[in-house]
């Protein structure tokens, strides 16, 4: 028995896959009638009806699994956290842009390691009735990207120019012809970040 | 039309309003993490799965259609949780005869039926021994509670190979707790 719906059923046909279908309610009324009769004569079929019936209700009956504590909460506050943490990256975005433009030699890079994926922290109020938060930071995973952005600046940082001004800082003689060019990609390379 | 589960709520009801997501959190986050611990099997993965999860809703809450909520965050942590399977495919998906009928255990006496005797866990475990499709197919029939033809379209499959994923995959799973 294929599991092909074949209309021409025999009443000897066993129904196979069908019966789970039956089960469902899902046959239309024609096969539904085949499969009745069908597992009235045939005890195999009427066993395997049983078993099938068996193991959807085991399924069906298994309870609810609940959260481990603080999980919710640090959902909750996840989501909270990546929202503020946007805003803060398209004000960095702002400033590199800015950098990119005094600073032309300095070639403008994205930020690495800023992904906007979920990070949890474990520290807020409630989330649901069935996910309680306690003081127990059950859940407390690296957050990446959670360092402040400011440090980013619009200034440039001492470390970041070398002293002998070896191709940082103003180099008076090649006209930047690129200065677009590194500020369109330092916008994007953020935005992709942020958005990413 | 969304046949309720057992697990689906009262407060699942179909309304016109378009819930924001600490709504949604708040009121159907336990549905999604069981279901993302039936789809996955252990808290640490189905953590990684809701937070998967909360992402999408975020992104989608805006194009959501009103209707069964816990239907469509039924969807979603399917899809999540196949997105991720194919994406790592940290096991191949076992091939199974074609023929149903191969893979109907057989039949036990009464005495053997007596499914209140089988654990939460062991039917967890049975479960997560299921290929990653016919699991997921199982559990948007037997938790989400969606119908056939839903499931087809969700998942871009035949209606043919859903009711034949479902039918495998209880009589794998009657078969696993034997």
């Amino acid at each position: 028995m294929s599991g092909t719906v074949t209309p021409g059923l025999e009443p000897f046909d066993h129904p196979g896959d069908l019966l789970s279908a039956h089960l469902d309610g899902e046959l239309p009324a024609e096969l539904a009638s085949h499969v009745e009769c069908h597992v009235a004569t045939c005890s195999r079929c009427r066993a395997d009806l049983d078993e099938l019936a068996a193991a959807r209700a085991l399924l069906r009956q298994l309870p609810v699994v609940s959260a481990p504590p603080g999980f919710g909460a640090a959902l909750v506050r996840s989501r909270q956290q990546s929202s503020r943490r946007g805003v803060a990256l398209a004000l960095v975005a702002a400033s590199v842009a800015v950098v990119a433009g005094l600073f032309v030699a300095d070639p403008a890079t994205p930020p690495s390691g800023n992904s906007p994926a979920l990070a949890l922290t474990s520290d807020s109020p409630r989330f649901d009735a069935g996910m309680t938060a306690t003081t127990r930071p059950a859940l407390t995973t690296t957050v990446p990207g959670a360092s402040p952005a400011p440090t980013v600046a619009a200034v440039p940082a001492p470390g970041r120019v070398p002293p002998a001004g070896a191709g940082a800082v103003a180099d008076p003689s090649p006209p930047p012809p690129s200065l677009v060019d590194r500020v369109g990609d330092a916008v994007t390379g953020l935005l992709d970040a942020i958005g990413g | 039309m969304v046949r309720r589960s057992s697990l689906r709520r009262d407060g699942d009801v179909p309304t016109d309003d378009v819930p924001s997501w600490d709504e949604v959190a708040r009121r159907h986050g336990d549905f999604v993490y069981t279901v993302a611990h039936r789809l996955t099997g252990d808290h640490h993965d189905a953590q990684d799965l809701v937070q998967e999860v909360f992402l999408r809703v975020q992104r989608g809450l805006a194009t959501y259609r009103p209707g069964s909520i816990e239907a469509w965050l039924g969807r979603i942590t399917t899809n999540a949780f196949l997105d991720d399977v194919r994406r790592r495919r940290r096991r191949p998906v076992v091939a199974l005869p074609d023929d149903p009928d191969l893979v109907v255990p057989s039949a036990l006496s009464a005495d053997e039926q007596v499914a209140s005797e089988t654990l939460p866990d062991d039917v967890t475990r049975a479960l997560q021994a299921l290929p990653e499709d016919y699991r997921a197919t199982v559990v948007l029939c037997d938790v989400v509670g969606l119908r056939y033809e839903e499931i087809s379209a969700e998942l871009g499959v035949p209606v043919g190979t859903v009711r034949s994923r479902i039918h495998r995959g209880r009589a794998l799973l009657r078969r696993a707790l034997a």
